[in-house]
């Protein structure tokens, strides 16, 4: 004979523990007997044992989880990239024992979340007997029997007082099963699918055209043409720096000896455009028509000094000569520059 | 018998007393009481749920206002990542400004509910019950909002993956050294326990709200409840979790503001390398907290005509609770400037100086507000049953914890060791926006909440209501709580 | 072991105001110039900047100058804060890094460094053309939101020691100069190796003037100041 499922609703605590007692002395098991309420009554209260729950593995295991995760994120992985900071040690263990702590808390009050679910069996996804009347604060009392038993349960629970009792075929109530398992086992690997897909971009598998701001820079690269003349009065990156207005070098005073070096080095690096009698009139000067004579009071009354800047820097489209000079041989065509005008 | 027959008709249904004397104290201690006074759950469901469902003009003007001004903030948050922070105040000295100061206090503000409702919880203080789902709310948004400030603090918002601890192809690992990770670990940590620990105590009131609706609605809650029915052993499992989650959850809370905390006092900086800065925090989030959250009743029972649940009795408790957090307060506020104004070093004083100088309309009125207000008023139980002066005080409190903050980390900013680095603060338009903004989005999230879930934990009221009976005692009557437990 | 230990030393006796340091550290580094309303509202930006403190009561007030750039810690007050490690202590050079194109701009280590010479790029740097121009194809351009600090020229570092590589010589002393020692007129700051036995900076140190800026803070920096004022310091 088929089972059938009952379901009492009582007003208080008191019937509902009468009529747990009925039941058992009809040889009914507890196990067939569920009780429902709006309220946490304590199982005491009618007279049944305690339910047992599973939470502390589950937790222990998650904060356990939680340990090492913290320890290998905080502490071992500075390990494997050790990058120096502050003269701190490469495994700092007060923030790492912060990181623990911290994750430790977080799984075990995931795993116990997670305990809570698959002992509730959350979400049920079969159907179950129940009555919307029991969240307005009545007890609902469903009970499992046998068929042959059946009137004699529900004469017990209207003796006990049950303002109703529903009777249905227990053929539709069936346990979740293996449902309930598979439900989670789906959301879980959903989930972790979804928490590989960051690994997809962070490793370049799948590239996103994202914001790069150093890329773009206004800066000129060294291969990148066309360059601009380097600007009058810049200062070299390598050498000595010469200020206008300061001396640079010690200068040479002139001599005759000085005058005849001057001659020979202004014939070679000069003459071509300031001519070889300094006239302004090199045979340059019909591409650079704008070399100055250097006969001309302009240049006959710069200081030398501010012609060594010339001469090592370049001016205008002059270009600095410092490569072909030194600092003493400059100084040498600066005296024969001052002789040109005699 | 009449035992017998008391025990036999529902808790809501407990004769009175014969005796006239004592049925009229009963009904005074009925008036005074929640966990006496209790209805018929039928009546109590279907008025929270049809405040829940109610979606008036008001509510509507409320989240259209909201809205605007939340969009206000998005509008300015791009206008930031457009141009940059340049937008903002911000100089070479005060390089953390009202973000830093907003990110410390919406974590403060969401420091109270969780803390509400998990370590009342564990004392068995009844107060809690109807209270604690609004204030376990004001925890999830605030600290959903104060997530939201370092994404908008720092300078390549584009960028802020490599802040997350994500196996990558550049070799690179966060640095678990700077305090930023302390305090964002400690953050997540606690917005997921309490989002969990506010979700299983929901389960039964979206069982409720599924057995008393139609339609969609129905459809929606019956999901949502994952097909709770109120079993012992689903009870038992509620009862287990809750108590795992408060024990566990408390010792997070501490170290949140701690972290945060420590984001200022990790550092070189005068006036924030300091050892108190810890309990200092904690103190000043409960302190703000718990005023938010008596905010947030005053307008829940106005708003939605909660005056069943939100009695004098709960202001004048929470009330209590606030007056202890600003003697706290005062306490530590106290210890950590005394110890700077005698040990008398350079820079103290050039802090001090900041304080009763440029500074001194900010420092004032926040010592005002956060002392001589609650101080000044809380320990008479008329101001503490009053919901305008509550809200006033409330509202002093906030100001005085915000100035705080900003005083803390705009105003310390602007004085350090060399003094050629003085620089002020002054903020410009788009600090104040975003600040509005996301006390706006905070609100607005609020607001839309109380519409989609019960916002009071109807079972754990109705628990207390079945465990508290009224005793006759000599020619009196009292409140008895049966501990099932 | 790192096998250098750059050292500055600014002679504050000799530090006349000037800022040719500063302009030829914009110069070098791509140092954007922030406008007069950035300035205003404090946010110059120079990698070096010269202090300039008021010494005694008007009438009788003394200018004093000293040139504050990046310290190099030894322990960095910025390095352990960043979240990403844009700021840290780079063994290879024994310097204090900040890598441009880690930086998310948490501006933490701005805010822990007591000498407040870390800057941040609070706009996007412009430069009108032909300006780009001159910017330094050797430094790496900053867009807004990152940190940025002195370098110690480490782009002359390298380059120096290139050169030397190919060479096959080892680095000697004045083969790197950063560009704020190459331009100052008055001779007041030297840069160096400390490891150097031979190098100037080692032969002026110890010296009876020298001083570190916040010592007291612990950072153990890399640059000694040489006590200016009323010290006789002979000829």
């Amino acid at each position: 004979m088929a089972d059938f499922m009952l379901l009492g609703l009582f007003n208080n605590v008191t019937p509902t523990a009468d009529a747990v007692d009925g039941l058992r002395d009809l040889g009914i098991d507890d196990k067939n007997i569920t009780i429902m309420s709006s309220l946490p009554y304590a199982s005491k209260l009618f007279g049944r044992k305690t339910p047992r729950s599973w939470y502390l593995p589950f937790v222990l295991g998650g904060a356990v989880a939680g340990l090492l995760l913290g320890l290998f994120v905080a502490a071992i992985t500075p390990e494997l990239y050790p990058i120096e900071v502050g003269g701190q040690g490469a495994t700092p263990i007060p923030p790492s024992a912060i990181i623990v702590f911290e994750l430790t808390a977080l799984f075990s009050m995931v795993a116990a979340f997670v305990a809570f679910l698959l002992q509730g069996r959350f979400p049920i996804l079969t159907r179950q007997m129940y009555d919307p009347r029991i969240t307005d604060g009545y007890i609902g009392l469903q009970v499992r029997v046998s068929g042959d038993m059946l009137d004699q349960a529900v004469k017990v629970l209207e003796a006990s007082g049950a303002r109703s009792v529903q009777r249905e075929d227990a053929a539709e109530y069936r346990s979740q099963g293996i449902r309930h398992l598979l439900f989670w086992g789906g959301v879980s690997t959903a989930g972790l699918i979804a928490l590989l897909i960051p690994l997809l971009l962070t490793y370049d598998v799948i590239r996103l055209p994202w914001i790069n701001n150093m890329k773009d820079t206004p800066v000129v690269d060294a291969q990148e043409g066309p360059r601009r003349a380097v600007p009058a009065g810049s200062i070299p990156v390598q050498g000595p720096v010469l200020i206008a207005g300061q001396p640079a070098t010690e200068p040479i005073p002139s001599s005759p000896e000085s005058l005849q070096r001057g001659d020979v080095l202004y014939n070679i690096n000069c003459a071509m455009c300031h001519g070889s009698l300094g006239g302004g009139d090199g045979l340059m000067t019909k591409y650079f028509p704008e070399v100055p004579a250097l006969t001309d009071d302009r240049i006959q009354t710069m200081a030398a000094h501010d012609i060594f800047l010339v001469i090592t820097n370049g001016k205008n489209r002059m270009p600095g000569i410092a490569k072909n000079l030194t600092a003493g041989e400059t100084w040498d065509v600066i005296n024969f520059v001052y002789s040109l005008d005699e | 018998m009449l035992e017998t027959n008391a025990e036999r008709v529902p808790f809501w249904e407990q004769p009175l007393p014969e005796d006239e004397k004592l049925a009229e104290q009963v009904e005074h201690e009925r008036q005074e009481h929640l966990m006496l006074d209790a209805l018929p759950p039928s009546e109590n469901n279907a008025l929270v749920l049809a405040r829940m469902q109610q979606t008036t003009r008001l509510f509507w003007v409320l989240v259209l206002g909201l809205g605007g001004i939340t969009l206000a903030f998005v509008v300015t948050w791009v206008i930031q990542m457009q141009y940059g922070i340049g937008i903002t105040g911000l100089n070479r000295s005060v390089m953390w400004g009202p973000y830093i100061a907003n990110l410390v206090y919406f974590v403060g503000i969401g420091h109270a509910g969780t803390f509400i409702s998990a370590a009342l919880r564990m004392m068995k203080l009844d107060f809690r019950r109807p209270i604690a789902r609004a204030a376990e709310i004001v925890t999830l948004f605030g600290l959903a909002t104060a997530g939201l400030f370092p994404f908008l603090h720092v300078g390549r918002l584009w960028k802020i993956f490599y802040m997350f601890p994500i196996p990558n192809q550049r070799g690179l690992w966060p640095n678990f050294r700077s305090a930023l990770f302390w305090d964002a670990t400690a953050i997540t940590t606690y917005l997921i326990g309490s989002t969990m620990f506010m979700f299983i105590a929901l389960l039964p009131d979206l069982a409720m709200a599924r057995d008393h609706t139609s339609g969609l609605h129905r459809r929606i809650y019956r999901t949502l409840a994952m097909g709770w029915r109120g079993t012992e052993h689903e009870w038992h499992n509620l009862e287990v979790i809750a108590n795992i989650l408060s024990f566990v959850i408390i010792p997070v809370m501490f170290s949140v503001h701690t972290g945060v905390s420590w984001n200022f006092a990790m550092a070189l900086q005068p006036g924030w390398h300091s050892t108190i800065f810890g309990p200092f925090f904690i103190v000043g989030a409960l302190f703000s907290g718990v005023a938010a959250v008596i905010i947030v009743m005053i307008i829940l029972r106005k708003m939605m005509g909660l005056g069943y649940f939100f009695r004098e009795e709960h202001f004048n408790a929470m009330g209590i609770f606030l007056m202890l957090m600003s003697m706290a307060w005062v306490y530590f506020y106290f210890t950590e400037w005394i110890v700077n104004w005698y040990g008398n070093l350079p820079m103290e004083k050039a802090l001090q100086s900041m304080l009763t100088g440029d500074l001194a309309p900010l420092f004032y009125l926040m010592l005002f507000s956060n002392i001589v207000v609650p101080l000044g008023t809380l320990w008479s139980r008329r101001v503490r049953t009053s919901l305008p002066a509550m809200l006033v005080i409330c509202i002093f409190i906030q100001i005085g914890m915000y100035l705080e903050r900003i005083i803390i980390v705009a105003g310390f900013l602007s004085r350090n060791e060399l003094p050629f680095n003085w620089v002020n603060y002054t903020p410009r338009w788009p600090e104040v926006v975003i600040t509005v903004g996301a006390l706006a989005f905070l609100a607005l999230m609020y607001t839309v909440f109380t519409r989609l879930v019960p916002i009071i934990p109807v079972w754990e009221v109705y628990e207390g209501q079945a465990m508290h009976t009224p005793r006759r005692f000599g020619r009196a009557i009292f409140s008895v709580r049966t501990e099932q437990h | 072991m790192a096998e250098h230990k750059w050292t500055m030393i600014v002679d504050l006796d000799k530090c006349t105001g000037c800022n040719a340091c500063v302009v030829a550290c914009h110069a070098e580094n791509n140092v954007p110039v922030a406008s007069e309303d950035e300035v205003k509202r404090g946010r110059g930006l120079h990698w070096m900047r010269i202090e300039r403190y008021w010494e005694g009561e008007y009438p009788d007030v003394k200018a004093r100058f000293m040139p504050v750039f990046c310290q190099q810690c030894g322990n960095a007050p910025c390095e352990p804060v960043c979240p990403v490690y844009a700021s840290y202590h780079s063994e290879q050079e024994n310097l204090n890094v900040q890598v441009y194109n880690r930086c998310i701009g948490t501006r933490y280590c701005g805010n822990n460094c007591p000498y407040r010479v870390r800057y941040f790029n609070y706009r996007t740097p412009e430069y009108d053309a032909p300006l780009e121009q001159q910017l330094n194809p050797d430094v790496s351009y900053r867009s807004a939101g990152v940190m940025e600090k002195c370098t110690f020229c480490i782009q002359r570092i390298r380059r120096a020691r290139e050169t030397a590589n190919a060479d096959n010589r080892e680095l000697q002393d004045g083969d790197v100069q950063p560009a704020c020692v190459q331009v100052c007129p008055s001779g007041a700051l030297v840069f160096g190796d400390k490891y150097d036995h031979e190098s100037r900076v080692t032969n002026m140190l110890p010296n009876e003037r020298q001083f570190k800026l916040l010592e007291h803070m612990g950072t153990e920096p890399a640059v000694y100041y040489l006590k200016g004022g009323e010290t006789d310091v002979g000829d």
